[in-house]
């Protein structure tokens, strides 16, 4: 099985140029709030930042390419896992898990860090991502709370819901989130940007008061319907607060060039390279400390030597050899960038550790088995953070191991106080923290 | 065993729900006596605390009150007794008398208990708008026809089919800063920037001067004609092997622009698009588009008459196709259109009924290719057109006030234009220069509070929907005052205003009282069931004057809305979200098994539907044309996929069918056949169970947890039904199934895309068959025959669809029950419950003389109590 890749759009030394600014960067200091509610909610920061990052390709994977056979540290290398191997210490395979109650094949997706039930089913009510409950209490530390990513087709979907289960759009621009984090404006631009932050809180003020006048004719039901109009109204204030704090801070400069959009969609292996050399990038500053990537090749031919069909109608495969093998060139790339991703993380040191050590990188499908449309047995693994990893924790594969648990851990992980996390029934058993 | 079901503290709940709307219900309810005696006489066996048959246990439920969670139990309870599906047919069977007491009483409990739930809020629930609403809402409102703002928003929550259900509109902050985002695109896009109209551009453009199509011309995927010959002006002779001379050299010979006629054999695909690149709308705007376009065949450099009408598409870039238009053999045919285009966007040709290939790369090129092709002789743009200036979106925010240049040495900033940087989304060909350095203009007033109140006073009624009171208006001009006093403009202090007034959530909800709706949100009620859109000023009009509520009033109102354009709306909204067409490209073809299946058949599909669903409206077509019609809406895409002869063209228009046809009604629609597959096999349990949801209105149960799903074989070798029999040979899962697979099964006789199968297509075994029309090259086989036959529950066989729907047919009243159903959600937000049954029978009696006409019945539902109080 052979993979064609193109070049690397950013090349690896100019990325190590890149880190090599930023690390001369007091991360801490500089990127310390230092009034309104930033400074509010960051009176306690964590002695070490943790990190996160969740990845989801959302079409599954061919079970018997990811799994390793062996339980245990030691196993032999899947094929995926193979292109991975050289990291092996710093990451542990799940097998046997599952989010409970979370079925309705490709409507999965939108539970996969929510692990709400029953996705596809009507009247479906998501509920609060991961990445957003580690938000709500530490987003503030950083300019950017949390990053929403796509890397996908024409839709904005998302792994991010808001805790009124809204799905957060996400972004498809690499520039734009590069621009977000890095570029500055020139003083006129800065003075004219708060000023509508300003403009854009007194009309939040103005409409809250509308909505209050609203309250008094409504039922129990339609107040609460009304009730997550204030809350929004208070959560939008919140940020705009917290954008004018950043707004006057300066940005950390980079010696990598702003990126430029891969537009054809099909460049699929490109796409994922790029967004994640901004991630890397964005984890390196610190510019946020919670990301989400959502990889969704649905529509998509990616050009890849021997792949001729579009990814969705291959998941379909029915058993076809010559499909499967269709399939496997397009999720190899998937662990070809992955594998890129790891190597960069643990390039770039943050103190005494590298910043793989502590970021938490999940990667995983919401489906085991695509073509059967199922939800159980998903393939799931957890690199760096600073655990012991280098293991395979196999569970049962017909009672599946709820797979909140090991969101549970990594809340825990990240230094917040959280003992429950959806249908979670306790911590991840079998993982423990270096 | 028979036991004695203990307590009866649930059962006494339920009483006294009764005893307190007892108001509500015409004869009082007898003694809870019979519901006790009739469960332990009937059900207790198998539904006692030991036994729990089916995980119901009747101990536990009698405990409970009767509330939210457990009302679905009772009310599925009463339905199974109702349908004599309980006891089992093997059991001892109630009598008559008995049977029709108990439903009785469980029928007043339960009625009773839910209207006493309902009286705190109403059958529906406070709601906001949803995205579609929203950009519809902004159109209207400023009448900004084509402003794109829906996709700014994420999507919306379904419930019960729905994005009209308040539970599932939820709210965050990420759709508050998108309205705010959106609200700022819609003022940009409204307020004029200069007092002078802008110039209008008229010009036709041809084929032969757009880099695309030069590139074509040169590279063998398009030739140039001239009097329905080659036209050796560019190129000597058609190409035969890969032309390496640059473009640049035939521009710098003058070879180009070639203004003749561009005959091209290449389809829209990733790396080609015939873009009219000369011409970019500087303006968001109506455009009217003219173009000149004919068929041929091509016969290795000879142009002969073609075979049929081929059918192009005009496209603008990035956002689609804007319409089809036929290109008759031989026969340059002109077109014109009027097509709203945003900034910046480009047209683009589609030669789209052509089968997707690359002369220009396969061998011989165009001088050896046997092939079809689409010639377009120029195209017309004049634009933007605009019926007087400034615009009528400006004028409904800022009236007649005058626009004034803006001094840039005053120390105001300056008023809000798109930046620089961003002016030129393209390159804007048509104008060399996009207005540089332009003086600002901006809008003043002399008496800034005086004219922002009168502004605000027409602006926020119509934006809320319902009257403003002057405390109300003051607020606003308010906002207004404390803007002006931090020195900013006129313009820019009422901007603010304006942002204020489509971020609250006067605009942003629909706001219904509890009880009787008043005349404004009936109106609103009206319009936004009918347009998916604000109300319009003659239904503001009726609504402030007090008449809307008269019954007569009232269904003229309704048959303006459907009769006017903006019904479109609907028609596109409701079969969208009633038939799941909304989901249509959520799987496609595999290019393997089914490779006739293009973007122009793909477009056709859902264009039948509507067209269908327009039929049955505008006819007031009886319901039972949902399983069964003699005629179908076709054009000769769909012709060819099913096989009906004499279709010519890419319009949708009205075609008889013959007896036996194996055509007419929605089942057998490409749209709901496509959407009920996956783009490789078909499954008899989902597409059964969509009929059973969507036409029949008797949701199935939803699948246990943990049984693992058919996975789909399409080596050839078994077939669905063979897979799922096994599946059904465990009588857990039979009874359901016995249900659901009927209509399935019969529908197996249509592959993925809907075409009519009797032998299954594989990738591995089988005969080699005939090309199907739209396909050139095809590696399928067909595998194992289909069988389409089957039994409903009750016994009643059938051997194919044509049975099958003759057997639906039966029951029309239960089609017409759950197209009012699906009407009902739809228009008031909230799914006809147990206590509304009553109503929507009665709805059913009223229109059971016109044998359920789906006009008369949404009419009906219109002057329902249902849809006119909240």
């Amino acid at each position: 099985m052979s993979t064609h890749i193109a070049q690397p759009i950013l090349s690896r030394r100019a990325f190590l140029r890149g880190a090599g600014i930023t690390l001369a960067l007091p991360f801490l200091e500089a990127m310390q709030p230092v009034f309104g509610a930033a400074a509010k909610a960051a009176v306690a920061p964590s002695a070490t930042p943790r990190r996160m990052l969740a990845i989801e390709t959302n079409m599954g994977l061919i079970a018997a390419n990811f799994f390793p056979k062996e339980n245990g540290h030691d196993w032999t290398p899947s094929p995926y896992l193979e292109l991975i191997q050289q990291h092996r210490r710093d990451f542990t395979v799940f097998s046997g898990t599952s989010h409970p109650a979370v079925d309705g094949g490709h409507a999965a997706e939108l539970a996969f860090l929510t692990a709400a039930a029953h996705p596809g089913a009507g009247g479906f009510k998501n509920s609060i991502s991961l990445d957003q409950y580690a938000a709500e209490q530490i987003g503030t530390r950083t300019r950017i709370q949390s990053l929403t990513i796509l890397v996908g087709s024409e839709n904005r979907h998302s792994l991010s819901f808001t805790r009124s289960g809204v799905m957060i759009p996400g972004e498809k621009s690499a520039a734009a989130i590069y621009r977000r984090m890095f570029v500055q404006g020139t003083p006129a631009e800065v003075t004219a940007r708060v000023n509508d932050l300003r403009v854009g809180r007194s009309v939040l003020d103005f409409v809250n008061d509308s909505a209050k006048r609203m309250q008094g004719g409504l039922g129990p039901r339609d107040r609460e319907r009304l009730d997550q109009y204030f809350t929004s109204v208070r959560d939008l204030e919140g940020q705009l607060v917290e954008s004018e704090a950043w707004e006057q801070r300066p940005k950390p400069k980079v010696a990598v060039p702003e990126p430029k959009d891969i537009t054809d969609n099909n460049l699929l292996v490109q796409r994922m390279q790029q967004m994640f050399g901004v991630v890397r990038l964005a984890l390196e500053t610190d510019s946020t400390r919670l990301i989400t990537v959502f990889i969704n090749p649905f529509s998509m031919v990616p050009v890849i030597e021997g792949v001729t069909h579009e990814t969705h109608s291959i998941t379909h495969h029915g058993n076809r050899p010559e499909t499967l093998q269709e399939l496997a060139l397009i999720e190899a790339a998937h662990f070809r960038m992955l594998d890129e991703l790891l190597t960069g993380l643990k390039g770039a040191k943050e103190e005494s550790e590298t910043l793989l050590d502590r970021t938490q990188v999940l990667f995983g499908s919401c489906m085991g088995n695509a073509n059967a449309h199922d939800n159980h047995n998903l393939p799931m693994l957890l690199a760096g953070g600073g655990y012991r990893h280098g293991q395979h924790l196999a569970f049962d594969q017909k009672q599946n191991y709820p797979l909140p648990n090991l969101y549970v851990s990594m809340l825990q992980r990240m230094g917040l106080e959280a003992d429950k996390f959806a249908s979670s029934t306790g911590t991840m058993r079998g993982l423990e923290v270096a | 065993m028979r036991r004695r079901i203990s307590g009866i503290s649930g059962w006494l709940a339920l009483w006294a729900g009764a005893l307190l709307a007892s108001t509500a219900s015409a004869a009082p309810a007898a003694a809870p006596g019979i519901t006790r005696q009739f469960i332990e006489n009937r059900c207790a066996d198998c539904h006692d605390a030991d036994t729990k048959k089916g995980g119901l246990d009747l101990d536990a439920l009698l405990q409970t009150p009767l509330d939210e969670k457990t009302f679905p139990k009772w009310v599925r309870m009463h339905d199974l007794v109702r349908d004599g599906e309980m006891p089992p047919k093997k059991k001892p069977q109630p009598t008559e008398a008995e049977r029709a007491a108990f439903l009785a009483q469980v029928n007043s409990g339960l009625v009773a208990n839910e209207l006493a739930r309902r009286t705190a809020n109403g059958r529906s629930t406070f709601r906001r708008l949803n995205r579609t609403e929203y950009e519809n809402t902004l159109r209207d409102l400023f009448d900004l026809p084509g402003l794109p703002v829906r996709d700014l928003l994420p999507e919306d929550g379904r419930a019960d089919g729905y994005d009209k259900v308040g539970g599932a509109l939820d709210l965050s902050h990420v759709q508050l800063s998108k309205y705010m985002e959106a609200a700022d695109k819609a003022l940009n896009t409204a307020i004029a920037t200069q007092p002078e109209r802008p110039p209008l551009f008229k010009e036709r453009l041809y084929p032969g001067d757009q880099y695309q199509i030069k590139i074509a011309i040169t590279g063998g995927d398009a030739v140039c004609l001239k009097d329905f010959q080659y036209d050796p002006a560019v190129l000597a002779q058609p190409i035969s092997v890969k032309q390496t001379k640059p473009l640049r050299e035939f521009e710098q010979e003058k070879l180009f622009p070639y203004y003749g006629s561009v005959g091209i054999f290449r389809h829209d695909d990733d790396a080609f698009h015939a873009d009219f690149a000369r011409f970019a709308p500087i303006a968001a705007g109506f455009y009217r588009v003219r173009l000149s376009l004919w068929s041929f065949h091509w016969e290795k450099g000879q142009v002969q008459p073609s075979s049929r009408t081929e059918v192009a598409s005009l496209n603008a870039a990035e956002r689609g196709v804007l319409g089809y238009f036929d290109a008759p053999s031989l026969q340059p045919t002109e077109h014109e259109t009027v097509v709203w285009l945003n900034r910046g966007e480009n047209l683009v040709l589609n030669a789209a009924s052509l089968v997707p290939r690359r002369v220009g790369e396969e061998k011989g090129r165009a001088a050896e290719a046997t092939t079809a092709g689409i010639a377009i002789d120029w195209l017309e743009v004049e634009g933007s057109l605009i019926d007087a200036w400034p615009q009528a979106a400006h004028r409904r925010l800022f009236g007649d006030l005058p626009l004034t240049q803006f001094d840039k040495k005053s120390d105001l900033p300056p008023p809000r234009r798109i930046p620089q940087g961003q002016r030129v989304p393209a390159n804007l060909p048509n104008y060399k220069v996009d207005y540089p350095n332009q003086p600002l203009w901006t809008v003043t007033s002399s008496a800034p509070e005086q004219d922002a109140e009168k502004l605000l006073r027409d602006f926020l009624p119509r934006a809320f929907r319902h009257p403003v009171t002057e405390e109300e208006v003051g607020r606003y001009v308010g906002l207004v005052r404390t803007r002006l006093a931090a020195k900013v403009t006129f313009e820019e202090a009422m901007r603010t205003a304006y942002e204020a007034a489509l971020c609250s959530p006067d605009f942003l909800f629909l706001h219904e009282p509890r009880g009787p709706l008043d005349d404004h949100a009936l109106a609103a009620r009206l319009s936004y069931f009918l347009w998916n859109s604000t109300p319009d000023a003659e239904l503001t009009r009726l609504a402030d004057a007090g008449q809307l509520r008269n019954a007569a009033t009232l269904r003229a109102q309704t048959e303006r809305l459907l009769n006017d354009p903006k019904a479109a709306r609907f028609i596109a909204d409701f079969t969208d979200q009633w038939l799941d067409l909304r989901d249509l490209d959520l799987t496609s073809p595999d290019k393997k098994l089914y490779p006739e299946f293009h973007p122009i058949l793909r477009d056709a599909m859902p264009a039948e539907t509507r067209a269908f669903f327009r039929e049955m409206l505008v006819h007031n077509l009886p319901v039972r044309n949902v399983v069964r019609s003699d005629f179908a809406m076709l054009n000769q895409r769909l012709a060819d996929l099913y096989g009906i002869e004499g279709v010519s063209g890419g319009a949708v228009r009205k075609v008889p069918l013959a007896d036996g046809a194996l055509r007419g009604g929605l089942l057998t629609q490409a749209a709901v056949l496509k959407v009920t597959a996956n783009g490789t096999t078909t499954s008899p349990v989902k597409r059964g169970a969509w009929v059973m949801r969507k036409i029949l209105g008797q949701p199935p149960q939803p699948p246990p947890p943990s049984v693992p799903a058919v996975e789909p074989d399409i080596s050839g070798i078994t077939t669905i039904r063979e897979q799922l029999e096994k599946h059904r040979s465990d009588p857990a899962c039979a009874g359901c199934h016995a249900k659901i697979d009927p209509a399935g099964l019969a529908l197996e006789s249509y592959d993925v895309i809907g075409g009519w199968r009797d032998r299954y297509r594989s990738v591995q075994k089988g005969d080699t068959p005939a090309v199907p029309p739209g396909a050139r090259n095809i590696s399928f086989k067909l595998g194992p025959a289909v069988d389409p036959s089957g039994a409903l529950p009750d016994g009643r066989a059938f051997a194919n669809i044509d049975e099958l729907e003759r057997l639906l047919l039966a029951n029309e009243r239960q089609l017409a029950r759950n197209l009012t159903g699906q009407f009902l959600t739809y228009a008031t937000g909230a799914a006809p419950s147990f206590a509304d049954r009553a109503e929507v029978e009665r709805i059913l009696d009223t229109t059971q003389k016109s044998s359920y006409g789906v006009r008369s019945l949404v009419d009906a539902v219109i002057q329902s109590p249902l849809f006119l109080n909240k």
